[in-house]
């Protein structure tokens, strides 16, 4: 019985070594469409634009490439579109709520340089070269930033004069 | 004994996958890196400015036109990317995490036509969606039991801030003056050819302004936040196509339309 428990331990612990490597996770496309290519080349022809959110799995890796099959075709795609988790939805930030005001969480950020060049010890003249003295910010030119929005139509019409996809 | 060997097998199978994470707490970490982020993109405007004057609005409407064309063709759809024009000679562009991107004026002035721009929005896309930056200054939300307790001990104060503090910091000293090492710029210059090529842009693009740099890099005028340019050009056509840029019809087109977009901005002396 002793044996017994020794060798299934030992089988376990290899089937267990094993199987994790074999067992492939899944991947996922995370672009709008991914191109599965005939080649690990940036210039093969595409068999497939694959969905956001699809699911696979890799039957092996050239590069930066993974070879996958999907359905009968088998064909690589690179692993910048990929990602080990489901993509989020594209508002899922709303569903969180919006952030904290930003010039009142960029000021109290400021005033925290200070407090943490303090407890470093630092004194007046190095905290100079710490923190906002250092890197002053500009929370109102970012806030113009954010409040830019691209008009869906806008952006359409500038890709399809620019012969973009 | 059989169902603890299979446990067993099932415990180390477990240990060599990734866990599933929560949608949730994925949207929480997308909060966080835009927490910090926007102190850092709050900063690097602090730093140079953004470009102001005549013909500046319609160059940073071009510039995030530009960039939302890649958005969708990139491995983070979901960001909600920004992209601006920063007022400095200085040549270069900066990822800050949460999707804020700028390019310098001082590049756009080396910059030929719309779809070496591509490359480069494209090249600072791809360090958000490798999460470079995010990798070296923010903690994973695994690891934040600790910052849990301190929230309720601090009440959601200082000891956060601090933190808050030391990952921006670090962040600013990685962007504006170490860089963020060879291999991650490696990464992005190839980011950056494979989202615009996805996005109809020529992939040869990124590589003739890459050689254009090579020359001002000789001259010394380029900071030192990056790899060598020969390094990076010997690893870009490594896996990328050589060669001229295509010259097409549609390629013409955006080439006028950057160039028409560069020529309202007042000229200045470099």
């Amino acid at each position: 019985m002793k044996m017994n428990f020794k060798w299934t331990l030992i089988t376990s612990i290899i089937l267990g070594f094993v199987g994790g490597h074999s067992l492939a996770e899944p991947l996922y496309v995370q672009a709008a469409k991914g191109a599965l290519r005939e080649k690990p080349e940036l210039t093969a022809p595409i068999l497939q634009e694959l969905p956001r959110g699809t699911a696979f799995e890799s039957i092996a890796t050239e590069g930066a490439w993974y070879r996958v099959k999907i359905g009968v075709k088998t064909g690589f795609i690179h692993r910048l579109f990929v990602g080990k988790q489901k993509p989020l939805e594209t508002d899922a930030l709303k569903k969180l709520g919006e952030d904290q005001d930003l010039a009142k969480s960029v000021r109290r950020r400021s005033s925290s340089y200070s407090v943490a060049a303090t407890t470093r010890g630092l004194t007046a003249g190095n905290r100079v070269r710490e923190g906002r003295d250092r890197y002053p910010s500009d929370p109102e030119a970012l806030q113009k930033i954010e409040s830019r929005q691209i008009k869906a139509d806008s952006l359409r019409k500038f890709q399809l004069e620019g012969g973009l996809r | 004994m059989r169902a603890f060997s299979f446990f067993l097998l099932l415990g180390l199978t477990a240990c060599a996958t990734t866990p599933e994470l929560e949608p949730d707490t994925r949207t929480q970490e997308l909060k966080d890196e835009i927490r910090v982020g926007r102190e850092i993109a709050s900063r690097i405007i602090g730093q140079y400015g953004l470009i102001p004057g005549e013909g500046s609005q319609e160059l940073t409407e071009y510039v995030n036109l530009v960039g939302a064309s890649l958005v969708p063709h990139s491995g983070r759809p979901e960001v909600s990317y920004r992209f601006a024009v920063l007022n400095t000679e200085e040549i270069n562009a900066f990822a800050a995490p949460g999707g804020y991107l700028f390019v310098t004026y001082g590049l756009l002035k080396v910059i030929q036509n719309e779809d070496e721009l591509a490359g480069v929005l494209g090249h600072e896309i791809a360090h958000i969606t490798e999460r470079h930056l995010n990798r070296e200054v923010l903690p994973k939300r695994q690891v934040e039991a600790g910052e849990i307790f301190t929230r309720m001990l601090s009440r959601g104060s200082s000891d956060l801030a601090f933190s808050m503090t030391r990952m921006v910091q670090a962040g600013l000293e990685i962007l504006l003056e170490k860089g963020l090492g060879p291999e991650r710029e490696h990464e992005a210059d190839l980011g950056g050819v494979i989202y615009a090529s996805a996005a109809g842009y020529e992939p040869r693009a990124l590589g003739s302004l890459l050689s254009r740099l090579e020359k001002r890099a000789s001259e010394g005028r380029l900071p030192k936040t990056h790899p060598p340019f020969p390094e990076r050009i010997a690893k870009l056509y490594a896996t990328t196509p050589e060669g001229p840029a295509s010259s097409s019809k549609t390629f013409r087109i955006r080439m006028k339309r950057f160039q028409e977009v560069m020529a309202k901005l007042p000229r200045r002396s470099s």
